[in-house]
């Protein structure tokens, strides 16, 4: 072993040698074909690991794949994106795959630019996350290409989805609220008047949870829904409107934490104290909620083992296409912090 | 009139130029990047461009074999200073009609060596490597395979181009904000670095050394003190430990980054000491966390759009020219004082 060795690519034959086992049985792990017993198996992705092993995109004789996966997220500002990206790419550790991604920016011109370069640079698999294109759109590119589709919730049989139960998720924060003491419990939402969107985005099932959950407690006179956008910008103006009611409500849901930080920046500049003046909420439970100064009340969707999910997923159909679509829903948990307490009377 | 079906058709090369009222030859020059295209044709053209969403389509091998794709490696996307310096270079280059794609290099060689490759396998048209730690030799590596503009660290290379921040200036206002509000135990959190190229190169490393500088400018030599943890908000938290441990604590913390000066926040408050009456706090790239109210921190402001926007620019012309000469950019930060530093109390 000589230490200049670095600059040369990593081979298959290096990754055979590390592990300690045929060239072919290693060929075998990366193809995820049957015949290598899960003991050879971690084996290999091992020393693929421990060696840095990426196949070459221009080995066709891997059947013409590039060993490359396309994620696809709305922004890489709101963090809860960044951990289902860190599920995803835990996941796939091992296994030679690498993940390149790009932002679509809930905009349909965008995503179809985004998938599309993904597609030419033949990409073997696509990872959506939350999605706004059509139900067309998104079955034409997984009828290209292996395609998981994460927080949109579908009923697809040509790609996979992973969501969170996001009408449990509403229900779990406005019953806290209410048993609280609240009753003006508002919503900030995400503006969406698309029919198809209306029932899969998350946010629209959230809005949807909410409505639904509000008139469980008996509260369907205190609905009250503003909408801007699921961005730091969308909570700083829904929180505004709040403001320039002769009103405030005594508690406001927020459909995700990024929002929930838009409206602590307003009401922190309008001279208002949380919980004290009124109760704040979130949904991810994202690092910033989890953050001392912040400590906000928020829903635990598990961002990581649905990047993870994703991932298995995604092998699965690049290991056979033909595999029946699953759609997979995870139950979400409450988390209780300081931005949340009883309404002042 | 435009028929439904038409929006899921492909936009060619030609509507962009009936769009812009140009013909397709000036399209593709500007496309190209190409000499004989004035200012206001390609204001026009790439004016059709964003309006229409057109992707000049990667298989269109007429375009001199190009993929209008331009890959871009970061740390990670925790930290939101990148997203700053991915806002500012998607600006630029969709407007000249290519798609950004990205790959987290992890801060290890063997993960950015991976990412790269990629980038190259995939026949990128250039690549933007934002603060990548990878020996020098495997940088020039990349820039002898594809146009490269490296962001955030210092370089020198004669094969491709550098945008940075003058970090030791920036260290320096730091400092001298906090001695001149009478702070004398001044303490810093360094991205612990022990490579000798990096430690001349990456802009944690310049700033650890302006830190150190701007001590001794201020006759606090005897104050000097650095925790060596890492640029993420738990190396922060971990590093706001060691100094609140140290038997003459720190009236001020330094910290390289605004992420690790989240983690120094934390760190306080659960030691229950208050920011800035106990501890005052500075970070470094004025990210949307030191505006957020609840956080107030004092800041540097390295212009991380501006930084993108650049490196952006730079790359096209590359791509354009692959055989000009390497430039090296240094942009000037500015202090930006907001709550967590204040006047020394006792």
């Amino acid at each position: 072993m000589t230490r200049d060795a670095p600059a040369r690519r990593v081979t298959i034959v290096d990754v055979a040698r590390h592990a300690q086992v045929s060239t072919t049985t290693v060929s075998k792990v990366l193809r995820n074909a049957t015949g290598a017993s899960p003991a050879m198996r971690a084996r290999v992705q091992h020393a693929i690991a421990e060696l840095g092993y990426r196949p070459y995109a221009g080995a066709r004789g891997m059947r013409g794949r590039t060993f490359t996966i396309g994620v696809m997220l709305p922004d890489i500002r709101n963090p809860f994106f960044a951990d289902v990206l860190a599920g995803l790419t835990e996941h796939l550790h091992g296994t030679g795959y690498q993940v390149l991604h790009g932002t679509g920016r809930n905009g349909e011109v965008i995503e179809a630019r985004v998938t599309e370069a993904m597609v030419d640079r033949g990409m073997d698999g696509l990872v959506l996350i939350a999605p706004i294109s059509s139900g067309a759109h998104l079955e034409r590119i997984a009828r290209a290409v292996p395609t998981v589709v994460v927080g949109r919730h579908g009923r697809s049989t040509v790609y996979d989805t992973v969501a969170d139960d996001d009408h449990t998720g509403a229900h779990l924060v406005v019953a806290h609220l209410a048993g609280l003491g609240h009753r003006r419990i508002a919503l900030i939402d995400h503006h969406e008047t698309d029919p198809v969107r209306l029932v899969e985005m998350p946010n629209a099932v959230r809005a949807a949870g909410y409505r639904h959950a509000m008139r469980m407690h008996g509260l369907t006179d205190e609905i009250d829904v503003v909408s801007t956008t699921y961005t730091h910008d969308g909570g700083y103006l829904g929180a505004k409107q709040f403001l320039a009611r002769p009103a405030l409500p005594t508690a406001v849901f927020t459909g995700a934490d990024i929002v929930a930080m838009g409206v602590l920046q307003a009401l922190a500049e309008a001279g208002l104290s949380v919980p004290a003046d009124i109760s704040v909420a979130g949904y991810d439970n994202t690092a910033i909620a989890a953050f001392g100064p912040v400590s906000l009340t928020s829903v635990d969707q598990a961002g990581r083992q649905i990047g993870a999910d994703a991932a298995r997923l995604l092998l699965a159909r690049i290991a056979d296409r033909r595999t029946p679509a699953s759609h997979l829903k995870l139950t979400p948990t409450l988390v209780a912090r300081r931005t949340t307490a009883p309404p002042r009377l | 009139m435009r028929k439904p079906s038409a929006r899921t058709r492909r936009v060619t090369i030609v509507d962009v130029a009936q769009h812009a009222e140009v013909s397709t030859t000036a399209v593709s020059k500007v496309l190209r990047n190409a000499y004989g295209a004035s200012p206001e044709m390609q204001a026009k053209v790439r004016k059709a461009i964003a309006e229409l969403g057109y992707r000049p389509h990667a298989a269109a091998r007429g375009m001199r074999g190009q993929t209008y794709t331009i890959g871009v490696m970061l740390p990670n996307i925790r930290n939101p200073f990148f997203a700053d310096v991915l806002d500012g270079a998607t600006e630029v280059l969709e407007a000249a009609g290519y798609q950004v794609l990205m790959g987290p290099g992890c801060n290890g060689e063997a993960e950015e060596a991976r990412v790269t490759e990629t980038m190259i396998d995939h026949s990128m048209d250039g690549v933007i490597l934002i603060a990548p730690v990878s020996s020098r030799r495997h940088l020039e590596h990349v820039a002898a395979a594809v146009p490269t503009v490296m962001v955030g660290r210092h370089g020198r290379s004669s094969s491709y181009d550098s945008v940075a921040d003058d970090d030791l200036s920036g260290a320096a206002l730091v400092v001298n904000h906090l001695a001149d509000l009478g702070h004398r135990r001044i303490a810093h959190i360094e991205h612990l670095e022990t490579d000798p190229d990096r430690l001349a190169e990456m802009p944690n490393a310049v700033r650890a050394d302006g830190y150190r500088q701007a001590m001794r400018a201020r006759r606090l030599d005897e104050y000097i003190d650095v925790a060596s943890t890492s640029y993420t908000q738990e190396g922060g938290y971990l590093g706001t430990q060691q100094l609140l441990d140290r038997l003459h604590r720190p009236t001020a913390i330094f910290a390289g980054a605004d992420i690790v000066a989240m983690g120094a926040l934390q760190a306080i408050a659960e030691a229950g000491l208050s920011v800035p009456d106990d501890v005052a706090v500075a970070g470094y790239d004025n990210t949307m966390f030191a505006g957020f109210a609840p956080v107030s921190l004092t800041s540097v402001d390295q212009g991380g759009r501006q930084m993108g926007r650049n490196a952006a620019r730079l790359v096209l012309e590359r791509i354009a020219d692959p055989s000009r000469p390497a430039s090296h950019m240094k942009l000037a930060p500015t202090l930006v004082p907001r709550r967590t530093t204040a006047v020394l109390s006792g």
